[in-house]
C-alpha cells in the first residue's frame, strides 16, 4: 500500500542545489530567448535599406507607446525644429533602428578575442568621431554639404556593429 | 565628485585636443533659423559611450545642464551652448543630465569618457576623405581594418577582465588576464598573465587594452606591466609593423588554434 505522499516526500533525502543554480539556468534562458529571436531577425537586418527603414518606423512607434524616463513631469511642447531633407530623415531612421537592434543585443560576453575586441572598439570610435563631426556640421557652412555623406557613413558602420556583437553574441554563448 | 551638469552629453572633443571629454551624443547641429526650441534634440547616441551607459537614447531632448537650460531662440544656439559646455568638461567628470523623453523629465548621469586621438592618425584605417565616405564600407573601411589586426602579431589572443575571485587566483585585484597568449611570439605574453599596465596606461577592460595597443605606433616601443608567477614583472618589445594583408574573415569563433 502506497504510503501519503506527505509521508513520502519527507523520506526523500536533502539535497542542496548548487550556487546561483536557478539564475544560471534563467540567465541561460534568457540569452537563447534573445539569440534564438536574432536568428530571426537577422536576414532582415541584411535586406538593408528599406526594411531597416520600415523597422526604424515600427521602433519609433514603439518607443513613443512604450518607454517611459524614471521621473515622470509634464512639459509644454515648444520644440520649432526645421524638419530635415527626406534623405536626412531616411538615414536617421535607419541608424536610430539599428540603434535600437543594438540595444537589443546581449551584453559584450566576459571573454574576448583580441582582434574582434579591437575591431568593434576600433568602429564605435569612428562613429563617436562622426557624431561629432554631424554635431557641428551645420555650424561649419563648408561642412553642411557632407551631412548625408557622414549619416550614411554612420548607418553602413552602425549595420557592421550589429553584425559584429551579434556574431560576438553568438561565439560567446556556444 | 559630480559636477552640477543638466544633461548632455555630446560627443564633444575638439579633434586636435587630445584627451579632450567625449560623451557620445551626435546633436547633429541646428538651423539658425528653427525658432524657439526647449532644448537639444538627440539625433544618435555613439554606441559603447558614456551617454549609452548612462541610458540616453536618440530622440531624447536635452533641456538643461548644470542648471543652465538649453531653451534658446534657435536650434543652432541651443547646440552652441551644449558644444561650449563640453569644451569646459574634463574626461571622468560625472556629468548630470537633465532630458526629456516623450514629453516627460528624467535625470541621467554620464562619465564623461576620453577622446582616443589615435583615431584621428594619419593612416588610420578610416581616415579618408569625404568624397569616399559612405561609398563602399565593406571594402574600403572594414577590411583594412581587419587586416590589421588579424594575423597579426596579437591574433588570437583572448582576454577577460579579472573578478574579485579570479583576482585572488591570480594575486592581483585589477587587470586583464591574458586566457589565450597570441599566436604569435613576437609579443612576449604568456597564458595567465595579467596585464596590469601598458605604457604606464592601467588597463580597463579587453576593449579598453585593445585601444592602448591600437595608439602605438610601428616601432615604438611598448611595456607590458604584468603579474606573472604571483609578481610583477615588466615585459618589453617594439611594436611590430601591421601585417600588409591577411584574411578577410570579419569574425571568427573561439577555437583550436591553427
Amino acid at each position: 500500500m502506497n504510503a501519503p505522499v506527505e509521508q513520502r516526500l519527507r523520506r526523500l533525502p536533502e539535497l542542496d542545489p548548487p550556487a546561483s543554480a536557478w539564475q544560471r539556468v534563467t540567465r541561460a534562458a534568457r540569452r537563447e530567448r534573445r539569440l534564438a529571436r536574432w536568428r530571426q531577425l537577422w536576414p532582415v537586418i541584411l535586406a538593408g535599406g528599406l526594411t531597416v527603414t520600415a523597422a526604424g518606423l515600427v521602433v519609433t512607434i514603439v518607443l513613443v507607446t512604450s518607454q517611459e524616463p524614471a521621473t515622470v513631469a509634464p512639459v509644454p511642447e515648444l520644440t520649432v525644429v526645421q524638419a530635415p531633407a527626406p534623405e536626412l530623415n531616411r538615414l536617421r531612421a535607419q541608424s536610430r533602428a539599428l540603434e535600437t537592434m543594438l540595444r537589443g543585443l546581449p551584453g559584450q560576453p566576459e571573454l574576448v578575442r583580441a582582434e574582434n575586441a579591437a575591431a568593434i572598439a576600433t568602429i564605435e570610435d569612428r562613429i563617436a568621431e562622426l557624431d561629432w563631426r554631424l554635431s557641428r556640421a551645420r555650424a561649419d557652412a563648408s561642412a553642411g554639404s557632407a551631412e548625408p555623406a557622414l549619416w550614411r557613413e554612420r548607418v553602413g558602420l552602425m549595420g557592421e556593429l550589429v553584425r559584429a556583437r551579434y556574431t560576438e553574441a553568438g561565439i560567446a554563448a556556444y | 565628485m559630480i559636477r552640477k551638469f543638466s544633461i548632455l552629453t555630446l560627443c564633444l572633443f575638439a579633434a586636435a585636443a587630445h584627451g579632450a571629454a567625449v560623451l557620445g551624443v551626435n546633436i547633429a547641429s541646428g538651423d539658425a533659423d528653427s525658432g524657439p526650441v526647449e532644448g537639444v534634440p538627440v539625433a544618435g547616441v555613439s554606441p559603447g559611450g558614456p551617454a549609452e551607459a548612462a541610458g540616453l537614447q536618440t530622440g531624447d531632448v536635452l533641456i538643461a545642464i548644470g542648471g543652465q537650460t538649453l531653451m534658446a531662440e534657435s536650434a543652432a544656439a541651443a547646440s552652441a551652448v551644449l558644444i561650449e559646455f563640453m569644451e569646459t568638461a574634463n574626461p571622468g567628470d560625472a556629468l548630470e543630465i537633465d532630458y526629456l523623453r516623450n514629453g516627460r523629465s528624467a535625470r541621467a548621469t554620464a562619465v564623461a569618457g576620453e577622446f582616443d586621438p589615435s583615431v584621428m592618425r594619419p593612416g588610420f584605417p578610416f581616415r579618408r576623405s569625404l568624397e569616399q565616405l559612405g561609398a563602399d564600407i565593406e571594402t574600403q573601411l572594414i577590411d583594412p581594418l581587419v587586416r590589421q589586426w588579424r594575423g597579426g602579431v596579437f591574433g588570437g589572443m583572448e582576454l577577460v577582465a579579472l573578478t574579485p575571485d579570479l583576482g585572488r587566483y591570480f594575486g592581483t585585484g585589477q587587470g586583464i588576464l591574458v586566457v589565450r597568449a597570441p599566436d604569435s611570439d613576437v609579443i612576449p605574453l604568456r597564458d595567465g598573465d595579467v596585464i596590469m599596465k601598458i605604457g604606464g596606461r592601467t588597463a580597463q577592460s579587453p576593449a579598453h587594452t585593445m585601444r592602448i595597443l591600437r595608439s602605438y605606433e610601428a616601432g615604438e616601443e611598448l611595456v607590458f606591466e604584468i603579474y606573472r608567477d604571483q609578481r610583477e614583472q615588466t615585459v618589453e618589445v617594439l611594436m611590430p609593423a601591421a601585417p600588409a594583408q591577411g584574411s578577410l574573415e570579419f569574425l571568427r569563433p573561439f577555437g583550436p588554434r591553427a
